[in-house]
């Protein structure tokens, strides 16, 4: 349906998107996520006719949109966009603003189709309200009846979510997601936030600094990463340098004498290199446990804990620096400053080169 | 959008800087004579009461709206809602017509020295009594119809003022009067003197008071010095001298509103008014019923008094013809000005060229500069290009520019520019550059995203836009009274003639026009505020 080939963008001598390659399937909701100067939304433009790429082509059905000497007019492209604060016209009521994009229609058709849409999301018997009287959340559904009401190829949304309050946020992501699949539309979405990429789509796409990190399921970005960014950006992974665990260092090995053997074979430590694992991964006991070659352990002290419910996050410290952070199910067992030892399975470190890339 | 826009639009604010270039120019024919002369007799008059009135005006305007403020947003009021618009009145006053009713309210002759004469039986000279002509007067008379302007910022900074700030104040022993000293003050004082330096500028601006009162300032001493001793090199020099103290006073409050600080809660939920005692909300009422009456009813019904005394001897076929000059005028400014405007604003929004942004920001400088200033710039500005087109073309068309009406709409343009430009640019605000992008992904070419999504949703700003431009025009005195050509009268210049040859009950008639028409912007104003400041429900 959509891929991008090679898109870089260009603002004079900022590259905001370099070298950015994508293609979705009918029906595929992906996302772009990333941080905030990632990239993301100057690609949406550009999918969308509002920018034009420096470089590379995208194609829309299998036709060529955009390269960089011709751009179609985002009005020949079938794209439909919801906007970061909904650009919906306050001057017009419900139906208005639903119907603007197909006034070419019969009046039957245009209201068919309204009522329809508005079933679909949810505000029926709504057409004559208007936009100040919505709520936010109504709101963004207005936009994305609006949207789908010109049948477009393809539905890019820009920050859905970031004009409403965090407690509406998740249950409105499962909302929209349940709307899109309904339509049946492909979907592009742009989000900062991970959790309403989780829910929301199909695949993400996560982006830094203009490049993309990796595109794939939920679940592959998080079992799996590419690279040290989507570990920490999508696993909040704890992340150390292999060097700081070298058996010849000066300072006292935290490490136990089963894993060193099966380090010391290990590409990381041979080459230098980073190890990093899920706080899930981490369990804690009072005391070594010996003669295991599947684990590595680490003496650390409780610096902080938080009780957040169903789980507890501590924040682990030792001497030489290292930081590890740890999530356990239950309640706080372990108190501020004692000293525990912090067991990773040795199968939940995944292992990254210095240039940050995943060892396979 | 046409390539032509931008250029357009360029061109058009720097018609808009021509009267103060022209005046900058005129810096070069240094005369010595004459400022020796002004020098020796006149300057250091000028400067003293030019700076007297703008910082009395300034602290008088203080006195009254800040208390007016204070009590309106905080404490339970009968009629409270009602005071809310009733203190914006005086706004549609201008002070010369205030100076000259007082005048004839506070004479020998008058209502009330008439009336101390008949129940101490004295005669004039026997006995003591303020001279209202005076510069005191004019303090008094131009703090009566300017406080408005500080009211309302002042207001709007007092109300968003989050409770929880007076209640955190109050569990630290901050009671009333210290809480307002301490903490509300300060926190409005941006505010505040973003309000004063409104109103010292109107006061810098004004020539219709101080003319009438006597009092030499700046304004008059350029009127003087144009048409007492016809040079008009030094009257744009004194001009230049002027605009640097406005200059000056916009500057300072430019340096206030650097520290404005965002000290208000983004979802305070407005707590119930305060309650006063009977006598404070006796002498509360009695405050704002003397602001008012003073400031607005007190004159209204001295004109009232003086046109039913001369509602015989009324020459209507007179008024009727300046009805007629001053809405045709007024109505040919705002078309052109509110059109420029919308140029200017569209070239903003859509062109990113620095140029553009620095000349249509120049541009809207003229409100600073009093109407006696841009007056002489544009004059000396349409008289050069007169005798330009008259030698280089050869023609014989005398003034063309400079002594017709095109001259009087060009010195408007030049003033107000900048009211009509701010709220078109309010309007189209509200039109997001999203909203353009929805419009265009769902087919709609450029004509059709403005007839179906700009005009609609900027056609209220583009209206309040032309209201207030004309109702300016309409009020605006010296820039008329310079600029006007020969024999033709507005309201405003007919209602200073004649009470300048103290025929004050004849100009009752035009002045109370100019006051009746000057309350709709009033009341615009009034419905915005107590729109937007409905104390808000939580949902």
């Amino acid at each position: 349906m959509l891929s991008l080939h090679n898109v870089s963008i260009r603002y004079g001598d900022f590259s905001a998107v370099q070298d950015f390659s994508l293609s979705l399937e009918i029906g595929e909701i992906a996302c772009l996520l990333g941080p905030s100067g990632s990239g993301k939304t100057s690609l949406l433009r550009c999918i969308a006719g509002f920018e034009t790429p420096s470089q590379g082509s995208i194609e829309l059905r299998g036709q060529l949109v955009a390269n960089c000497q011709n751009s179609v007019a985002p009005e020949k492209r079938g794209v439909a966009v919801v906007f970061q604060d909904y650009a919906l016209f306050p001057h017009l009521n419900v139906k208005d603003n639903v119907v603007f994009g197909i006034r070419h229609l019969p009046k039957s058709v245009q209201l068919e189709r309204c009522q329809q849409l508005l079933a679909l999301v949810g505000l029926d018997g709504t057409e004559s309200r208007f936009i100040q009287s919505l709520s936010g959340g109504q709101q963004q559904r207005v936009a994305i009846a609006r949207a789908l009401a010109t049948e477009p190829d393809i539905l890019l949304l820009d920050e859905p979510f970031s004009n409403l309050d965090a407690e509406l946020r998740s249950s409105l992501a499962v909302q929209l997601r349940s709307i899109l699949k309904q339509a049946g539309v492909t979907a592009l979405m742009v989000t900062h936030d991970q959790s309403e990429a989780f829910t929301v789509c199909d695949t993400v796409a996560l982006m830094e600094q203009g490049k993309l990190q990796q595109h794939g399921s939920p679940e592959s970005l998080y079992q799996s990463p590419a690279n040290l960014f989507v570990a920490r950006f999508v696993g909040q992974f704890n992340v150390l340098p292999v060097a700081s665990m070298d058996p010849s260092s000066q300072s006292k090995p935290a490490v136990d004498s089963g894993l060193k053997s099966r380090l010391v074979q290990d590409e990381i430590t041979q080459k230098g290199g980073i190890m990093a694992f899920s706080p899930h991964a981490i369990s804690l006991s009072s005391s070594m446990v010996n003669g295991s070659v599947d684990s590595v352990s680490f003496e650390m002290t409780i610096k902080s804990m938080v009780f957040r419910g169903g789980f507890t996050e501590y924040t682990l410290g030792d001497l030489e620096g290292r930081a590890l952070r740890c999530v356990l199910s239950g309640s706080p067992d372990w108190h501020q400053g004692e000293q525990v030892v912090a067991t990773i399975c040795r199968k939940a470190i995944l292992s990254f080169g210095d240039d940050g890339y995943r060892l396979k | 959008m046409p390539k032509t826009l931008p250029i357009v639009a360029c061109m058009l604010a720097g018609l808009v800087l021509l009267p103060l270039i022209a005046l900058l120019l005129n810096l070069g024919h240094w005369d010595p004579e004459t400022w020796q002369h002004l020098y020796q007799h006149v300057l250091l008059d000028y400067v003293l009461n030019s700076l007297g009135l703008t910082l009395g005006v300034g602290l008088g305007a203080c006195l009254l709206a800040i208390p007016a403020a204070w009590v309106l947003t905080q404490y339970h009021l009968p009629g409270r809602r009602v005071w809310q618009w009733l203190v914006l009145m005086p706004l549609a006053m201008p002070a010369y017509i205030i100076a000259y009713t007082y005048t004839g309210i506070l004479d020998s002759s008058g209502p009330v020295q008439s009336t101390i004469q008949s129940v101490f039986d004295v005669s004039v000279g026997e006995y003591w009594f303020p001279n209202v002509r005076s510069l005191p007067g004019a303090i008094i008379m131009m703090s009566l119809v300017l406080y408005p302007y500080i009211f309302v910022l002042a207001r709007s900074a007092f109300s968003e003022q989050s409770d929880t700030l007076k209640e955190a104040a109050q569990t630290m022993g901050y009671q009333r009067w210290r809480y307002f000293f301490c903490v509300a003050l300060p926190l409005a004082k941006p505010a505040i003197v973003t309000g004063a330096a409104l109103v010292m500028m109107e006061a810098l601006a004004d020539y219709g008071t101080v003319q009438y009162f006597g009092i030499s300032t700046f304004t008059t001493g350029i009127y003087r010095t144009w048409f007492g001793l016809g040079n008009e090199q030094v009257a744009a020099q004194l001009s230049l001298l002027l605009s640097v103290v406005v200059l000056v006073v916009l500057l300072l409050e430019q340096r206030s509103r650097r520290h404005l600080s965002v000290a208000t809660g983004d979802n305070h939920t407005r707590r119930a008014l305060l309650h006063l005692s009977r006598s404070g909300q006796f002498w509360t009422l009695v405050f704002l019923l003397c602001v008012v009456s003073a400031g607005f009813f007190i004159p209204v019904g001295q004109m009232l008094i003086w046109i039913f005394q001369r509602l015989n001897s009324q020459e209507w076929p007179e008024f009727l013809s300046l009805i007629l000059n001053t809405v045709t005028l007024a109505v040919a400014a705002m078309l052109v000005i509110v059109l420029v405007a919308i140029i200017i604003a569209y070239a903003r929004r859509l062109s990113t060229h620095v140029g553009l942004k620095l000349l249509a920001q120049l541009s809207v400088m003229g409100y600073a500069f009093p109407g006696t200033v841009i007056a002489v710039g544009a004059m000396i500005a349409l008289t050069r290009t007169d005798y330009w087109l008259n030698d280089t073309l050869g023609l014989e068309v005398g003034l063309l520019l400079s002594g017709s009406l095109f001259a009087l709409v060009f010195a408007y343009l030049v003033r107000f520019l900048a009211v009509a430009i701010h709220n078109v640019e309010t309007g189209l605000g509200r039109v997001t550059i999203n909203m353009d992008m929805a419009a265009q992904t769902m087919g709609y070419s450029p004509l059709q995203r403005l007839q179906s999504v700009h005009i609609p949703l900027i056609k209220g700003s583009v209206l309040s836009a032309m209201l207030l431009v004309f109702v300016d025009v309409l009020k605006e005195l010296p820039a008329t009274l310079i600029m006007r050509p020969f024999d033709f009268n507005t309201l405003a210049v007919r209602a200073f003639e004649l009470a300048s040859d103290e025929r004050l009950a004849d100009a009752a008639l035009p002045s109370l026009s100019i006051v009746v028409v000057g309350l709709l912007p009033v009341i615009l104003l009034a419905y915005h505020i107590d729109k937007s400041y409905q104390p808000r429900r939580t949902s």
